[in-house]
């Protein structure tokens, strides 16, 4: 008799960078009774990763003055990447910008085991992923005055083609905080007649802007976020923001769990966890603009884009924009 | 006292045993037609547990001023986003007070 007994979870879709992968130590260590052609063989992978932000921008305050020009822009980068990319620039004040990632990997051996129905029955594979990424920032009691000046936030020409996970944060305003998390759990090829698996991926951002109250005031101001010819035919995962705005909050978070299994063992059991979410507060702040301007726009970007992209553009102020997916899979490989 | 104690247990006993008798049939004679699985078909069987995909943000905008006359702007996308495959949140935003939020959960099991 065999059992199979797959669980998939996908819990919570609540917004450092860490790696582990699973060694362990399987490949033929003699147990019970072993044979020299058919080797009974025990494999216990376990690979956990954890990665975590805090900050807390307090009391500070800014000013820019007539025909002053705050921008931040990036072009003809990051194509054809590979792996794992944070990137954050900054033009603005009184601002926080945070990125995790934790990838947990376990790859089985290519270990020979007993079959179904051999006399050899010891042979057992257990393997345990687990990731967690959170940022938690605070933006309390700033304040920025903008008069006659612009501030833009660009992104030209990047991540074209590229593979993995992609993390960016631009900001040229105020007062504003911007926070991604990715966490990656997977699995793979573990085998014996006994097989248990888990894997499981937590991604969670938290952040506050308030306090005694941040203050934007803005006149004559031109604010603009814009992304072009970017992340066209990306696989992955991307968490990508843009914000010249005042008093806000961006969030995003992206947690994917997986096991694959073979369909071939005695008892299997595998479980898989995603949760991802986001807590956010704004309240308390004050922003004035007059005779200015505030734009966000994209255009050409995402095209042919396959995976999970979440992205958040903004101009305006007091606002709190998150995101947050959780993917659970187990396939048969 | 010893003896009187035992004869409680015997009395208890007789009382257990008369209630067995009393029930119209047992396990087995309730799945007397029933052919067991084979080995075969239990194999196929799968069990499944978990709890249904959720997503959540939690988010609080509250108390925030925005002097009069302030100015918003255009969001604009254009030729982008096309031809992707997988989870695509976008958010752009030139007002003032809002809230966005977007939350997804998905479970996949492929046998």
């Amino acid at each position: 008799m065999r059992a199979l007994l797959l669980a998939s979870v996908g819990v919570i879709a609540l917004g450092g960078t860490a790696f582990a992968s699973g060694g362990g130590h399987g490949g033929g260590h003699g147990h019970g009774n072993p044979s020299p052609h058919v080797p009974t063989t025990v494999e216990d992978y376990y690979a956990a990763a954890l990665a975590v932000n805090l900050g807390s921008t307090e009391n500070n305050s800014s000013a820019t003055g007539h025909f002053q020009s705050n921008r931040v822009s990036m072009s003809g980068s990051f194509g054809n990447l590979r792996g794992v990319a944070n990137a954050n620039q900054n033009a603005g004040a009184n601002s926080q910008q945070q990125n995790a990632v934790a990838v947990a990997y376990v790859e089985g051996c290519d270990c020979v085991i007993a079959p179904p129905g051999s006399p050899h029955q010891g042979s057992t594979g257990e393997a345990n992923a687990n990731a967690v990424a959170v940022n938690a920032g605070g933006v309390i009691g700033n304040t920025s005055s903008n008069m006659g000046s612009s501030a833009s936030a660009s992104m030209d020409g990047s991540f074209n083609s590229s593979t993995g996970i992609a993390q960016a944060n631009q900001n040229a305003g105020a007062n504003s905080l911007q926070q991604n998390a990715t966490a990656v759990a997977m699995v793979d090829n573990v085998r014996g007649r006994q097989q248990d698996r888990d894997a499981w991926a937590i991604a969670g951002n938290a952040g506050i802007v308030t306090g005694s109250g941040n203050l934007s005031a803005d006149h004559g101001h031109q604010s603009a976020a814009s992304m072009s010819n970017s992340f066209n035919g990306f696989t992955g995962s991307a968490n990508v923001n843009q914000n010249v705005g005042a008093n806000s909050l961006q969030q995003n978070a992206t947690a994917l769990s997986a096991i694959t299994y073979c369909n071939c063992a005695a008892e299997d059991l595998s479980t898989t966890i995603a949760a991802a979410g986001n807590v956010g507060a704004v309240w308390g702040n004050a922003a004035t603009a007059s005779w200015g301007s505030a734009q966000a726009g994209m255009s050409n970007s995402f095209n042919g884009l396959t995976g999970v992209a979440q992205v958040s553009q903004n101009a305006g102020a007091n606002s709190l924009m998150q995101n947050a997916v959780a993917v659970g899979a187990i396939y048969n490989r | 006292m010893k003896y009187g104690l035992l004869a409680l247990a015997f009395g208890a006993l007789a009382l257990v045993r008369a209630a067995d008798a009393s029930e119209p049939q047992g396990i087995g004679e309730a799945f007397a037609g029933v052919a067991p699985m084979d080995a075969a078909e239990l194999a196929r069987a799968s069990g499944r547990a978990g709890l249904g995909p959720e997503g959540a943000n939690v988010a609080l905008l509250r108390d925030n001023q925005v002097g009069a006359n302030s100015v918003t702007g255009n969001n604009t996308i254009t030729g982008s986003l096309n031809g992707t495959a997988g989870v695509t949140t976008v958010f752009q935003n030139t007002g003032n007070n809002s809230v966005f939020q977007a939350a997804t959960a998905i479970n996949i099991t492929l046998r």
